[in-house]
């Protein structure tokens, strides 16, 4: 009978002692994911209900486009991701453009904005899909006459700005506000992040051991937003020529064909994935950095192919699958006439 | 009585007022209880329910704002939630109000906690307050959830602490009802004992009553009165039994002297009855046997007087003899009779004597060898005493009845027989014939008195001769026995006891003959 329990209790340890590290070394990593509970505004635009239910009409409003038949949601469809389900989207010239529409989640604690980040600030983002002939193709001067004929536009934008009314500034923070609410839901792995361990699956649990080690996904999507806000070439293969952050950073080798780590929130509603959307599905991705970065000087150091198994893999993807948030309806607003 | 019965009415009026009064203060008592909590009750359901609906109509503001659908002033919003968190605020203090357990105040405060941070992030989202940071929409809608939760929990709690104190207070109305029932039990009781005892105070004298009533009526009239001081009804009533009863005692004498006399009379009609019997017994037996000598004597007198001068000597003694016959035979019938007149009257005596017991027999034959020439009596005596205790004419009665009676039932055989013969204190003597004889059915009869045997048909006789002869014989302390056998003759035997100079002497009674006097 003491023989028998020697034996369980060996066993025991044999098999918990490398669940107790997994344990320990997941709630010091489990730490470092957890989400923030409120959206910091800028102070030159501070939240106000009316200021993002402008903002709001004024992302799905076509008459910001220069043919009044694009919207922002056009290119960054809430259904998507904020995305566009095909390799790059189609704009004002009905050409595709030459990189995928960037998510559109969370983006009040992304900066700087674009794949490039040429924009500094969301309003400054804004601005250039409106106006870019290959996008929206918008005018604001165009814009502005357009929503002062709306006697209800004109209402609200002075009962917001008073002194100012409709003006290019006033339409850019309206649309911004509203942008910085636009949230990734609570996915399976904030709750099992907020000690909820039944939400995700063992496989994810393990997935997610991978992407903090063998996969080295974290050392560029890091912390909860699964970003770190810089530019990396990831060795993708050069289908069309693109600088990249290069157009912006001319004297930094690494960024030459180096893009903007993206969040991986709700990443299932997102694909094709990459700045250029070549990769169809996850796999793809993850085969990618296993067997895919093609090594050129510009490549970022901390990108190499990494070695997974098969099961690491799928357990790597399941993670990544926990990252998606139950669908959140969005009411459409009823524009203004 | 009367006072008593009065006193105990009175007594059941003011306990049952009383008790009308406690049981109407109890249910009073228990009813305003339940009115209580039955308004407490409802007005925490009031509050509960304006709570609710602030919480929705602020939560359906929050979330009209929050769909950025249409565009809502901020003055518009602030009416709008002014006038829900007025409510809101009303509802909330209404609850706090409502205290009823710490469990509860627990929960309360946690809501209130819960309601504090959702109403600052109700109104940070909806821009009544200003701040760099608004909550994420998911947060908020899951603090207001929280919220949501608490609220339920907090409901669900008040309701089971109201329908705890709901179900409290129906168990002290029960409690109430229950006491009530004991008292009211409790004075039926009482008063069911005090009826009882009051029945039984009247009853048990009453019962005593009737038991003595009952007692004089079988006619003991040994009983005693206990309750005759008594100065109510009842005491009257024991009064009068009494007095009853000393006139059932007066009445007993009387009955008793009745019953004395009636005896009496009795008696007399018996003794008079006897005297007929033996008056008709006495006629017709004189009828039968008395005319037979008297003929005889008549007939001889007749022939004597007819032929007076042509009679001899030796027809006159011829004749006389015949006359003196009969006179004898008539006398023996008048003796016999007297003498069992006598005897049944108890009133028979003898008069034992020293006699000489083998001379009597002697004579005595020799007398019916004497009278009667038809028969020839032999005797044979051996060794009698010659000390005999006995009546010298009642044994010559016997033998001269047993001798007769032996002629006369033996027409046609002369020789009769005596032997006489002495056995221890005994002496026996047997008279036998070789006559008619008898049955065993007339034998067993043969002593009773005019009793005649079938094989007497034609013989004159009266029946009273062996019933004397049997009494003389018991008179001696001695019996008779009779053994016969039809045709060839009958023997009958008496035992004497030998007595002794110890011997008892019965005295003579003066012979009293009524019938004889009555004739």
């Amino acid at each position: 009978m003491r023989n028998f329990l020697k034996l369980i209790i060996g066993l025991g340890s044999l098999t918990g002692f490398p669940a107790l590290c997994f344990a320990g070394d997941a709630l010091t990593l489990k730490s470092q994911y957890k989400r923030p509970l409120e959206i910091k505004f800028p102070k030159t635009a501070p939240y106000s209900p009316q200021l993002v239910t402008l903002g709001k009409m004024l992302f799905f409003d076509p008459r910001l486009s220069g043919k009044n038949n694009l919207n922002c949601a056009s290119c960054h469809n809430p259904s998507f991701g904020y995305e566009v389900p095909v390799k790059t989207p189609i704009g004002a010239t009905l050409t595709p453009l030459k990189r995928q529409a960037p998510t559109l989640l969370n983006m009040a604690w992304v900066a700087p904005l674009f794949w490039d980040g040429r924009a500094e600030t969301l309003e400054e983002q804004a601005a250039g899909p409106i106006t870019h002939p290959d996008e929206m193709g918008g005018e604001f001067e165009t814009i502005i006459k357009r929503l002062s004929k709306s006697p209800e536009y004109k209402k609200f934008f002075h009962y917001l700005f008073p002194q100012t009314g409709i003006t290019r500034e006033n339409i850019l923070k309206a649309i911004a506000t509203y942008e910085r609410t636009i949230i990734a839901g609570w996915a399976p792995f904030d709750k099992w992040i907020e000690g909820d361990e039944t939400a995700i699956s063992n496989a994810a649990k393990r997935g997610f051991i991978i992407f903090n080690g063998a996969g080295k996904c974290a050392t560029c999507h890091s912390g909860w937003n699964f970003t770190d806000n810089k530019f990396h070439d990831i060795g993708l293969e050069i289908i069309e020529k693109d600088l990249g952050r290069a157009e912006h950073e001319s004297n930094n080798v690494f960024a030459e064909n180096a893009f903007k780590t993206p969040t991986l929130r709700n990443l299932s509603h997102r694909s094709p994935f990459m700045h250029n959307g070549h990769l169809k599905s996850l796999e793809d991705v993850v085969d990618h950095y296993i067997s895919g970065v093609i090594d050129r000087p510009s490549t970022s150091p901390s990108i190499t192919n990494v070695t997974l198994s098969i099961e690491q893999k799928s357990d790597l993807i399941a993670f990544l699958k926990s990252l998606t948030a139950e669908r959140q309806d969005v009411s459409m607003p009823i524009l203004p006439n | 009585m009367r006072s008593k019965i009065f006193m105990s009415i009175f007594a059941a009026l003011l306990l049952g007022v009383l008790l009308c009064g406690y049981m109407y203060f109890v249910t009073e008592k228990g009813i305003h209880k339940v009115e209580e909590i039955t308004n407490k009750t409802f007005q925490t359901v009031k509050y509960a329910e304006a709570f609710h609906n602030s919480f929705k109509s602020i939560d359906t503001l929050t979330n009209r704002v929050l769909s950025m659908t249409s565009f809502i002033t901020k003055e518009e919003i602030k009416d709008q939630f002014d006038i829900s968190h007025k409510a809101f605020a009303n509802a909330s203090k209404g609850m706090s109000d409502y205290s009823l357990s710490p469990l509860i105040q627990q929960k309360f405060e946690q809501l209130n906690h819960q309601k504090e941070a959702w109403l600052r992030d109700s109104k940070l989202l909806l821009g009544l307050e200003k701040s760099e940071t608004i909550p994420i929409l998911e947060i908020y809608k899951q603090r207001q959830e929280n919220l949501h939760h608490t609220l339920d929990e907090f409901l669900s709690l008040a309701k089971k602490e109201t329908s705890d104190q709901l179900l409290l207070s129906e168990k002290e109305l029960d409690n109430t009802l229950l006491t009530t029932f004991v008292i009211t039990l409790t004075v039926s009781i009482v008063f069911t004992l005090f009826a009882f005892l009051l029945a039984r105070g009247l009853s048990k004298p009453l019962v005593n009553l009737v038991h003595t009533a009952e007692q004089l009526a079988t006619g003991n009239t040994d009983v005693t009165f206990t309750q005759k001081d008594r100065t109510d009804e009842i005491g009257a009533v024991v009064r009068a039994v009494a007095g009853f009863r000393d006139g059932v005692i007066d009445r007993l004498s009387l009955q008793e002297n009745f019953k004395l006399q009636t005896e009496e009379l009795k008696e007399a009609l018996s003794k008079e009855k006897e005297l007929n019997e033996l008056q008709s017994e006495f006629v017709s037996m004189a009828s039968h046997e008395f005319r037979t000598p008297l003929a005889i004597i008549d007939a001889s007198a007749r022939r004597m007087e007819r032929r007076k001068e042509k009679l001899s000597s030796d027809d006159i003694s011829k004749r006389t003899q015949k006359i003196h016959n009969a006179v004898s035979r008539m006398l023996g019938l008048i003796e016999s009779t007297l003498m069992v007149a006598r005897a049944d009257k108890g009133k028979l005596s003898i008069t034992p004597k020293e006699i000489n017991l083998t001379e009597l027999i002697e004579q005595c034959c020799e007398n019916q060898n004497e009278i009667i020439t038809s028969h020839i009596v032999t005797h044979e005596l051996e060794e009698l005493p010659d000390l005999f205790i006995g009546d010298q004419a009642a044994l010559t009665q016997i033998m001269t009845n047993l001798l007769s009676n032996a002629v006369k039932y033996s027409p046609d055989n002369f020789m009769i027989e005596v032997q006489g013969w002495m056995r221890e204190t005994d002496v026996y003597i047997s008279v036998k014939d070789h006559g008619l004889g008898m049955d065993e059915e007339d034998l067993s009869n043969l002593f009773g008195r005019f009793f005649r045997a079938k094989t007497s048909t034609g013989i004159p006789g009266t029946g009273i001769g062996l019933n004397l002869v049997r009494t003389l014989v018991e008179m001696h302390e001695g019996e008779i026995s009779a053994q016969s056998s039809l045709g060839k003759g009958s023997t009958f035997t008496i035992r004497l006891p030998i007595k002794g100079e110890n011997s008892t002497n019965i005295d003579q009674e003066p012979q009293s003959l009524k019938y004889a006097s009555q004739m």
